[in-house]
């Protein structure tokens, strides 16, 4: 039973001064055997925050989608009162705000996922020696399980409006879906690895990823269509996040999809990112851990 | 299975460097990274710009069943030390070898969480831990039991006292059993009931496994270790048996020059400890009994005074006391000369160098007449582990009064408290 239970740490260790890399057969193996032992832990870590989330507020879970109705709200009203001109996406445009929020603050939860994760943990990576790798999956666990409190608002919306036969699905819409989310989230999820180990030493990166996030979005289509003319028609079809988000949305309303091969070009570019960033963030943990504080 | 001759932990000229100043030693983080990333060996590069060695040439070597107390005074490079060892940072020189599964205890709780309950985080903190699932089910309510929260368990965290915490996470960590233990300086905050609960623990996991006990209570070293390291500037400055260690410790707190103090009309003129004058450094047993003569001149008789004779360690923290107010037993001084006789059947002490201070108050005003606080060294050699009893019983006897029938003749005193 305790080799079972202490199983995370193999019976050797030995540490020195080379370079981990040195041993690349032993890292990868590491790597994934480390993935794969902090699932469990994972899934303890994430329902630890997720109740702890809310319990300290009236509302609870409705501050999940709350912030995301309130983006929406305002972007509906100005558009309603006519304060803003915005091109037409064949879509009803309460539909198009709503579901471009939900995807854009996925994708916004899964950037910021990895270093929130690292610092909220801080306390048990600088004492205890436990599958790091934990921390990342519970990270995600988090981004979907709110991701999914949202859907439960969006999908009656998306009911009510195919039942006012304005928008129409069809039988690949849900699964294009939902391998548009994930995109969306793996996207944010690489990117937000890269800058772990920058970020958990310099808060710098934190503030700077905040001031970046605000910008972003509005040369993203998330709650205005791609305008015809203008400098944002030509920054948002190059902007990353565009085909991930707008294709995703399109495909939940059974709509085409125009994005197809820059699509595919940003999730190969997400998975050599991650990776790459996987393995960077393994060979800084003892030199961000030893600065992390005692 | 487990052979008492295999080696655990193996430590080979190990070293760490720190930098004093945060901003380059984040820079100097991220050198490291990218020495790393590109396959270099730390060990190649030489100090930078305000980096010192948090630890340096650390050798050891540790088999099951062997607890190696490691001291030093603050910042000596302990925690810096277990850190390494539990593979949490690398080792800028030498190398570590650690074969088996490890435990540390270098954070009580880490993983706990304010709002959640007892309940909850139990499961959090033995998940951290590697604990499953069912096997935190299995040990659920030994550590319910173990860690004495009782009816709180469903509270949040939050309003736990910090010793309640530190219960709920020793009790959990301690449910594991390592092959290697790590103990950091943890149990401090736990009251004296628990901490001996948690000693005894720790000395049941030390019979079948190697560990590494950090602390600064002397007497917890003296008793659980069977080895200790000294540590001071993060070298090691002496390695092997607990006593000498202890010494080699105590030795690193520069002594107090001896301190008398007394209130006018008050005048101690000489005090011998076991027959012997003059002195300052008394060798002795555990064991042994402690007899003290004192002459004292007074310039105007007390009733009643309150003698106390106290025993501590280096640190000047109070190990055991014996005092005669406990049972109420006061004795007189007269005018003129007196002569006491204090005697102690059994001193009680554990391994090292212990500090001894006697004191005089008037029982009536609660005046201190007469103080010598931390006056003599006494270096005490045990071949067993001795239990500090925290009060010994002392026996206090003023000769000269019995050429004074006036006063009303005190008996023997027996000050001794269950």
């Amino acid at each position: 039973m305790q080799n079972q239970s202490m199983s995370s740490l193999p019976p050797h260790h030995f540490y020195s001064t080379e370079s981990s890399l040195r041993h690349p057969k032993r890292f990868f193996k590491e790597m994934f055997s480390d993935l794969w032992l902090g699932r469990g832990l994972a899934f303890t870590l994430a329902k630890r925050d997720l109740a702890a989330q809310y319990r300290q507020s009236l509302l609870g879970y409705v501050w999940a989608f709350l912030p995301v109705l309130g983006v929406t709200g305002l972007f509906t009203f100005l558009k309603l009162s006519g304060a803003m001109q915005l091109s037409n996406s064949g879509i009803p445009y309460l539909l198009f705000s709503l579901v471009g929020t939900t995807l854009w603050q996925l994708f916004v939860d899964a950037l910021n996922s990895p270093l929130a994760q690292m610092n909220s943990g801080r306390s048990m990576l600088i004492k205890l020696n436990f599958p790091r790798e934990s921390l990342l999956i519970a990270g995600i666990i988090k981004i979907w399980v709110n991701f999914g409190i949202r859907m439960l608002i969006v999908i009656p919306v998306v009911i009510f409006f195919l039942w006012k036969g304005e928008v129409t699905l069809n039988f690949w819409s849900p699964i294009l879906f939902l391998g548009g989310t994930l995109a969306v989230m793996f996207f944010g999820l690489a990117l937000g690895l890269f800058l772990v180990p920058l970020g958990v030493l310099f808060q710098d990166v934190q503030k700077a990823l905040a001031m970046l996030i605000s910008f972003w979005m509005f040369i993203t289509p998330v709650v205005i269509p791609i305008p015809e003319a203008g400098f944002a028609s030509k920054l948002m079809p190059i902007n990353p996040v565009t085909p991930l988000l707008d294709n995703t949305r399109m495909w939940l309303l059974g709509m085409h999809a125009e994005y197809i091969t820059s699509f595919g070009w940003v999730v190969l570019v997400s998975l050599v990112c991650f990776l790459w960033s996987w393995l960077v963030l393994r060979v800084s943990f003892p030199h961000i851990i030893a600065r992390m504080g005692m | 299975m487990s052979n008492t001759n295999e080696v655990m932990i193996s430590v080979d000229g190990v070293g760490k460097k720190f930098c004093r100043n945060l901003k380059r030693s984040l820079f100097y983080g991220v050198q490291d990274i990218s020495r790393e990333m590109r396959g270099a060996d730390l060990a190649n590069y030489p100090l930078r710009k305000e980096e010192f060695w948090a630890n340096r040439d650390v050798s050891f070597e540790l088999r099951r069943g062997d607890c190696l107390g490691l001291i030093g005074q603050n910042g000596a490079g302990k925690t810096t030390l277990l850190k390494m060892l539990n593979g949490l940072i690398k080792p800028d020189t030498g190398h570590i070898q650690m074969n088996g599964r490890v435990g540390a205890m270098i954070a009580l709780g880490a993983g706990f969480n304010p709002i959640l309950t007892g309940r909850e985080n139990i499961y959090v903190a033995a998940s951290v831990l590697g604990f499953s699932r069912k096997e935190i089910d299995q040990r659920f309510d030994e550590i319910v039991e173990f860690s004495e929260i009782g009816k709180f368990i469903d509270t949040p965290v939050q309003s736990y006292s910090s010793g309640m915490q530190v219960r709920l996470g020793f009790a959990v960590a301690s449910s594991l059993d390592p092959d290697i233990l790590l103990i950091d300086e943890v149990l401090a905050v736990g009251d004296v009931g628990f901490r001996t609960k948690c000693y005894n623990r720790i000395y049941e996991v030390c019979k079948n496994a190697a560990v590494i006990f950090v602390s600064h209570s002397m007497p917890q070293i003296d008793r659980l270790c069977n080895r200790a390291l000294v540590l001071t500037g993060g070298a090691v400055v002496y390695s092997g048996e607990t006593g000498p260690a202890i010494n080699q410790y105590n030795k690193l707190f520069q002594t107090k020059a001896r301190e008398w103090q007394q209130m006018d009309g008050i005048d101690v003129q000489e005090i011998s400890i076991n027959g012997i004058k003059h002195t300052r450094q008394i060798d002795l047993k555990g064991s042994d009994p402690l007899n003290v003569d004192i002459t004292v001149d007074a310039a105007s008789a007390v009733e009643k005074v309150e003698i106390s004779v106290n025993f501590l360690e280096k640190s000047y923290d109070l190990i055991s006391q014996a005092n005669n107010r406990f049972d109420q037993k006061y004795i007189s001084l007269q005018a003129g000369l007196n002569h006491l006789h204090l005697s102690i059947d059994k001193v009680g002490l554990g391994s090292g160098l212990k500090l001894l201070s006697i004191a005089f108050v008037d029982a009536n005003t609660q005046k201190i007449l007469f103080w010598a606080h931390g006056g003599w060294e006494l270096d005490v050699t045990n071949d067993v582990y001795i239990p500090s009893p925290g009060f010994n019983t002392l026996a206090i006897e003023n000769k000269s009064l019995d050429a004074t029938p006036s006063f009303k003749r005190p008996q023997t005193l027996n000050a001794k408290r269950k």
